[in-house]
């Protein structure tokens, strides 16, 4: 194999040991570096950009799924052929007028691609402490502008309608469960990182939106 | 290299500038391997500047954990072990909400005394306070599900003190005011039949306090062989809302980092002394490395070979020689005006071969959730293969995982055949072990509808049983049976015995233990041998000399391999007890004399079965308030009267020499103990987290950037240079 690729090198007249001299021949040298760097940094860069792209693509999609599952109210269709999730309803933030799908779970492989309902909490719309959590980097950025007093609808599988009042906003320790725990009255709660301009991910914090169904 | 390279002309040595599209491939490639390099560099920069930025952060969030109240440390809300060690000490530190403290180490120190199917255990329990406080400590453990505990003795210096049983809140009183006025105290509580809390009060700064607790177990030969389980770490168990278990019990874990043997905070050292009374074969573990010293065919003396930390059961096996059948033993002692007496028996095994294999419908139940994940896990699919494997055609199953919710291969059971056994591996491999510990639901439905006429019923249930709300399962298990039986079959490191064992019981079926991947075939092998061997049924008992004082229950059937074991009290001295019963038609009988002895303890065994069986009824009688409150009292007497730790009664110990100087104040901390081995910290704290909330994204765009700037620097070099050389004094400033 190796013999194979050497006869074909030889073949064709061309010597590595040239080619690596010629690299690093001190007029290349420059060139060599400014390429690695700018190279390493482009692909930082693409994983980046590459997680929002995802995030805004998967979207389209799961707007797709959403309908089907709305159609047949029940969730059930993937909104892509792989997925281990699929959506199970819509929540609008009314006064920033942006909406986004919910998926089903939690975990870092749902979130990537849109809020997840924590597994074990009701579906949003639903009797009971709905909790719904997102990126702050992608779709729950908009938590940060979300206030007391402004309004959250959820559309539900069956295609029903509730409205949600936001009633606190807090931080709170991630190990501090007592904001998913059903206190008996319908809520929704939202939760996703904090601060909302950390770098790095995975901090210990999380921002929660707090927001009571009308008429509960 | 090769001579064709070495006749290439020119010569490498002066390289002509000569630059073709060969040599852009070349150098291509390298720019892409060396962007390879830089960034595996870069990555690995990232990941230990962002792991120590954590740690800080963790150290210095404040977490919302209210302030433990004085001698009842709320343990379970600690925020956790710091790991920063403390650098002249290596003692472990605790965050309480007045800062940092050291927290006092514990070592234990198990001796065990086997005299035929009475085990006597003596585990002494050495809190060492490593800091500069007065300390208390607090440590969670675990005792075999049947162990009678009933001494305790506290060594302070050169002083022992007895311990004396009392009402549990009595005891309680009186270990707080002891503490209070800086007496060196100590409390054992019974939490769960299988779980403990000690607590020690006023260690003196750098001293040690040890606790002496002995309890008392019995050994029946099971399967052909004896089998001694010591648990030593209590699991974590899953309690949804916190409320079933109670402050003081979820224990506190340890980091891994701790694991290593030399800061190890939790070493244990265990001896036994096997006096089997018989011949037997040469003790084997399989969960620990053993050194055996045999003096006789029937006395040995085993010891661990080598340190081992408490965070694992310990396991010790032994089977009589070939030919000598010790089928059975009557011991008897005499307690006040009182005989008590311990009946073991193994019925026959090998009166008759394996019957008829009727058609079956198994239902397999497996935990997939996160207390399961890593090496219980492969257990748990290898038992779960195996038991797929044992199917014949004819047969019906269905499988059904449970962890936060449930769900099944099949709405109902299936018939086996090739197409339905490959859709169970398939479902089977798409198993993971993540979330919480629900398993109410798929029990209802494993016991839903009636099982199909003409079949034997069965429920296989994996777990490793650390749940909280144990008393509900069993109530619901006992409803729903109807003509099924119901198998547990135990998973990992340290499964919760006592739910298995009951879960078992209730279900009218067996337990069985898997401690190690390599045990899976050889214990499942056990459990269907079982199946295939007809049931000893219509089980008879009958004293000569004395009758029971209470009523005696015996199992209605037994499965083959299982042991008779009784626990009476008589009014005068019984010579023998006769068991008889059927096995595949064949009648039996044997009547063992009776064997007096003294001093065996055989009273705190006859005590302990008793407070079992009436906490059963406890169970039953749910609701009736009055009934409950007599048997509460029931329980309590007979702790008081035979000086058992229950959980209506604990053991307390007091020295009344003054240890605290009133002016110190005395710190109330816990000591940690290791998660099970082949835990993941993080399947089991996983599920008490919010979500991440945040992606990567923005530190690779900021590490992008960061690199192209990098990149900017040499391309921009050669115009600095000349600008630099044009404006000499602009460059200086």
């Amino acid at each position: 194999m190796i013999q194979t690729l050497r006869l074909w090198l030889i073949d064709r007249r061309i010597d590595l040991r040239y080619g690596w001299r010629a690299l690093w021949a001190r007029r290349n040298r420059r060139r060599l570096v400014i390429a690695a760097l700018a190279a390493a940094g482009l692909w930082q860069l693409g994983a980046g950009l590459a997680l929002h792209a995802k995030a805004w693509l998967a979207q389209t999609l799961i707007e797709q799924a959403w309908q089907r599952n709305l159609a047949e109210a029940r969730p059930h269709a993937r909104p892509w052929a792989w997925a281990d999730t699929t959506a199970v309803a819509r929540i609008t933030f009314v006064e920033q007028a942006r909406s986004l799908i919910v998926l089903d779970g939690d975990s870092g492989r749902v979130l990537a691609f849109g809020p997840g309902r924590r597994a074990g909490s009701p579906l949003p719309g639903s009797a009971g402490n709905s909790v719904v959590s997102g990126h702050r980097d992608t779709h729950f950025r908009i938590l940060e502008q979300v206030a007391p007093g402004q309004h959250v609808e959820v559309e539900r599988l069956d295609g029903r309608h509730r409205t949600y009042r936001v009633v606190a906003t807090r931080v709170v320790d991630r190990r501090d469960l007592g904001v998913v725990a059903d206190r008996g009255i319908d809520e929704l709660t939202l939760v996703t990182c904090w601060p909302f301009d950390a770098i790095r991910p995975g901090g210990p914090l999380r921002y929660v939106v707090s927001a009571v169904a009308d008429g509960a | 290299m090769s001579r064709h390279a070495a006749s290439r002309q020119p010569p490498l040595a002066d390289a002509p500038p000569r630059f073709d599209w060969r040599d852009w491939l070349a150098f291509v490639g390298s720019v892409l391997g060396t962007a390879l390099l830089v960034s595996l560099v870069l990555a690995a920069v990232v990941l230990i500047v962002s792991t120590q930025a954590n740690a800080q952060t963790q150290t210095q969030t404040q977490t919302p954990a209210p302030a433990p109240a004085p001698g009842d440390p709320a343990i379970e809300r600690l925020p956790g072990v710091a790991s920063a060690h403390d650098s002249d000490r290596g003692a472990l530190l605790f965050r309480t909400t007045q800062g940092l403290k050291a927290a006092p180490l514990q070592k234990s120190d198990m001796h065990i005394e086997v005299t035929g199917p009475v085990v006597r255990a003596t585990v002494t329990q050495t809190f060492h306070n490593p800091g500069r406080d007065w300390l208390e400590g607090l440590y969670v453990f675990p005792l075999p599900d049947d162990g009678a505990v009933d001494r305790l003795r506290m060594h302070v210096g050169e002083r022992i003190v007895e311990g004396r049983i009392r009402e549990r809140d009595a005891a309680r009183r009186q270990y707080r005011e002891a503490a209070a006025a800086g007496h060196g105290a100590s409390l054992v509580e019974q939490q769960r039949p299988n779980l403990f809390t000690a607590r020690v009060a006023n260690i003196a700064p750098g001293a040690r306090i040890a606790i002496r607790i002995e309890y008392q177990q019995t050994l029946a030969l099971k399967d052909g062989v004896w089998r001694l389980r010591l648990p030593t770490v209590v699991a974590p168990r899953y309690d949804p809302d916190g409320s079933v278990l109670g402050p003081g019990v979820t224990p506190l874990l340890l980091p891994a980092a701790a694991r290593g043997a030399e800061d190890a905070v939790n070493p244990v050292a265990i001896t036994v002394r096997l006096d089997a009374g018989v011949p037997v074969t040469t003790p084997v573990s399989s969960t620990h490395a053993i050194r055996v010293r045999s003096a006789a065919p029937y006395l040995h003396e085993i010891a661990l070979a080598g340190g081992a930390v408490a965070d694992r059961d310990f396991e010790l096996e032994w089977a009589p020689k070939p030919g000598t059948a010790p089928a059975a033993a009557f011991r008897t002692e005499r307690l006040d005006d009182a005989w008590y007496g311990l009946l073991v028996l193994a019925p026959p095994l090998d009166a008759h071969g394996a019957q008829a294999r009727l058609p079956r419908e198994t239902t397999f139940v497996i935990d997939t959730s996160g207390s399961m994940a890593g090496a219980s896990f492969e257990q748990a699919l290898r038992a779960l293969r195996f038991g797929l494997a044992q199917l014949r055609p004819g047969d019906s199953f269905n499988v059904i995982r449970f962890a936060n919710s449930h769900s099944s291969l099949y709405p109902a059971p299936r018939p086996f055949d090739e197409t339905s056994r490959r859709e169970a591996l398939a479902w089977i491999e798409r198993l993971r072990a993540e979330g919480g510990t629900e398993m109410r639901g798929a029990i209802e439905q494993a016991l839903g509808a009636p099982a199909a006429p003409g079949r034997v019923a069965q429920v296989v249930f994996m777990t490793d049983g650390a749940v909280g709300y144990e008393a509900d399962m069993l109530t619901l298990i006992e409803r729903r049976l109807g003509a099924r039986r119901f198998f547990t079959v135990g998973i990992g490191s340290a499964p919760n015995g006592w739910f298995m064992r009951k879960a078992a019981a209730a279900g009218r079926g067996s337990y069985t233990y898997i401690g190690r991947v390599e045990e899976v075939e050889r214990r499942m092998g056990e459990l269907y041998a079982k199946l295939a061997h007809p049931m000893v049924g219509d089980l008879q008992l009958r004293f000569e000399g004395a009758q029971p004082l209470e009523a005696v229950a015996l199992p209605g059937e037994l499965y083959a391999g299982e042991p008779v074991v009784v626990q009476a009290r008589f009014a005068s001295a019984p010579s023998a007890a006769i068991v008889s019963g059927t096995a595949g038609g064949i009648r039996w009988e044997s009547r063992v004399p009776a064997a007096p002895g003294e001093g065996s303890g055989l009273h705190a065994a006859w005590a302990r079965q008793r407070i079992e069986t009436l906490g059963d009824e406890i169970a039953r009688a749910s609701g009736d308030a009055a009934s409950i409150e007599r048997l509460r009292a029931q329980v309590r007497d007979l702790g008081l009267a035979h000086h058992l730790v229950t959980a209506y009664t604990s053991l307390v110990a007091v020295d009344v020499t003054p240890a605290r100087p009133a002016d110190a104040p005395l710190t109330s901390t816990t000591v940690p103990t290791h998660l099970p081995d082949g835990w993941e910290l993080e399947a089991v704290l996983g599920q008490g987290e919010l979500a991440q909330g945040a992606t990567p994204a923005a530190l690779h765009v900021a590490a992008g950037l960061l690199l192209l700037a990098l990149a900017l620097l040499p391309a921009l070099a050669p115009a600095l240079r000349a600008r630099l050389a044009a404006h000499p004094a602009g460059g200086a400033r």
